[in-house]
């Protein structure tokens, strides 16, 4: 029994390039949502030291100069694309993860290894063929080997995309030439702690005895040596985990001061947050607001707000995320992002209802949304707005380069001669 | 897989198809004759998409395939997961763009055939920036 995980090469670019051939295997960099910073790269891009993360106008001279390409992200292309990867995966019958908007783990069954690598060479060449996304597979005893494996097979061009991890002779140099920071689910803080106690290769955590690690690390630590050690420890979650919090939030195209055009922001928000809420048929009973100030150092506020009923209304939603953000404006200061976050999600149909409440003004309310969420859907566009979402569109966006919504609007077909 | 005796799928979460259950509500009075007998309304999506998936959309912006019935605006069905093979209509890139052509094999030779006496037979060439993109399957022309 074999873990495969399945990665999209360079997923954005490669979204791109499908559509625009003119920029196939040609450096191109994907910015974020204000157009400030490098989300993806393509192969090129990244040979010519783009880093991720950078800023924009670091790569200035690079696109001025037409040496690197650069677009402006196009989430809803990206995330219909995804779709049609992961249900090309689902044809093959395994159990799956969707693990990332580019990312599944596979779980395949009783095969051995010439088989795996088999199953692994039709996956990528389905996906390629049916998506024209390009992707890796990399097979191994457990999701977190299985990992390690796929960065083989992405990196290394002698594989061909897909590389199969079982071999003692091959595993074993290479989880000592592996640091712990690079090993699924350890980043820079736990890898400082695992340094203190002189564990530094993936080698020597899988090597590092049970009682130790149970006693100086936390228990995420434990798990992961056990998975080095080929023992599975992260069951596949096939079943969509209920969400825990949903988050709308966004930098300002222009850094704003009224609180008119704070409100706005916050409305428009929470009117997203809510549509997210609503579309998994959840109801929150708890609202955060952060801001950040535009000050030299990362800082921002938050406030919260409890409510007595859980809620889907955007109206009761927005009226209680602006009472937040008023508490938190102060005049005078200058605001570059805001966000909303709702938490202390339940079901839809586990609500008890409320004594306070009336039933009817409940699914009075439900069938407003309803309503507002089917006409907005049909016509692709926010047609109904919130009072307050109109107020001003000064933080508002307009990225530069964004490429069309080729598979999700008809008007926007790709055009053939 | 090669030699699988059961298809195997998993459990669909597909669209609601919505199925009538009964013509008439059945509180009082005799039920239509018709109850023993409903069928599904037809549904494009599942008659003329066969892999969901791996289906796309493309408008055609020129006029080199009218003869084959393909003109200006229509939209396309296209389909990545059929095989291209001769005779079959295509959308493939050339010279990073993309166009819509009759693929033709002949004698290990490719060519891109056009359906209009005006543009010419394109030679595939090995050296070309030739790709095929994928392979229409219905043509929408709209008459009104």
């Amino acid at each position: 029994m074999y873990y495969a995980l399945v990665d999209c090469n360079n997923f954005y670019a490669s979204c791109e390039q499908l559509f625009s051939p003119r920029l196939a295997n040609k450096p191109l960099a994907i910015l974020s949502n204000n157009d400030g910073c490098v989300i993806a790269r393509s192969k090129e891009a990244k040979e010519m030291g783009i880093p991720m993360g950078a800023p924009i106008f670091t790569c200035k001279t690079l696109v001025d100069s037409g040496h690197l390409q650069v677009l402006s992200s196009n989430f809803t292309l990206y995330g219909d694309m995804s779709r049609r990867v992961m249900d090309t995966l689902k044809t093959f019958g395994w159990d799956m993860e969707i693990y990332s908007i580019d990312e599944a783990f596979l779980l395949l069954p009783y095969f051995k290894k010439d088989e795996a690598l088999e199953a692994g060479r039709e996956v990528k060449t389905k996906i390629q063929q049916w998506t024209g996304i390009p992707v890796s597979v990399g097979i191994a005893k457990t999701k977190t080997l299985a990992k390690l494996a796929n960065a083989i097979a992405k990196k290394e061009a002698t594989y061909q995309g897909v590389y199969w991890l079982d071999d003692p002779q091959v595993l074993e140099p290479l989880l000592s030439q592996t640091p712990v920071e690079k090993i699924w689910g350890i980043g820079k803080k736990l890898s400082q702690l695992l340094a203190k106690k002189k564990i530094f290769s993936a080698w020597q955590l899988r090597e590092t005895p049970d009682d130790f690690l149970r006693k100086y690390f936390p228990l995420p630590i434990l798990q992961t040596a056990y998975e080095l050690r080929k023992i599975p420890c992260n069951a596949l979650e096939t079943q969509v985990v209920t969400k825990k919090s949903i988050t709308c939030s966004r930098t300002f195209a222009q850094k704003i001061q009224t609180w008119e055009d704070l409100q706005s922001a916050i409305a428009h928000f929470t009117s997203i947050a809510g549509e997210k809420l609503r579309s998994h048929h959840l109801l929150s009973q708890y609202l955060s607001v952060f801001l950040a100030a535009d000050s030299l150092n990362y800082s921002f506020e938050v406030a919260h707000l409890a409510f007595p009923t859980p809620t889907a209304y955007t109206p009761n939603l927005i009226t209680y995320a602006k009472k937040i953000a008023l508490h938190l404006y102060q005049e005078g200061s200058t605001y570059k992002k805001a966000g909303v976050i709702l938490t202390h999600l339940t079901l839809e149909k586990t609500v008890e209802p409320d004594i306070f409440v009336s039933p009817s003004v409940r699914q009075k309310q439900m069938r407003i949304m309803e309503t507002i969420d089917k006409i907005n859907n049909e016509k692709k566009s926010r047609a109904i707005l919130f009072g307050s979402q109109r107020l001003s569109s000064k933080w508002k966006f307009a990225p530069s380069h964004k490429t069309s919504h080729f598979t999700t609007q008809w008007k926007d077909l790709p055009l053939v001669r | 897989m090669k030699n699988s005796p059961l298809d195997i799928h998993p459990i669909e979460n597909s669209q609601d198809q919505p199925l009538p259950l009964f013509l008439s509500p059945v509180h009082a009075g005799f039920p239509s004759p018709a109850d023993d007998f409903i069928e599904e309304s037809i549904n494009l999506n599942k008659e003329l998409i066969a892999h969901p998936a791996a289906t796309f959309f493309v408008r055609v912006a020129g006029d080199s395939m009218v003869d084959a019935n393909i003109h200006k605006n229509d939209v396309l069905i296209v389909d990545r997961s059929i095989v291209p093979s001769d005779g079959k209509i295509i959308i493939a890139i050339i010279n990073g763009e993309f166009t819509v052509k009759q693929m033709r094999i002949k004698n290990n030779k490719t060519f891109l055939q056009p359906k209009n006496p005006s543009y010419p037979l394109i030679e595939i060439h090995p050296d070309c920036d030739f790709q095929v993109w994928g392979v229409v399957t219905y043509i929408i022309h709209k008459a009104l």
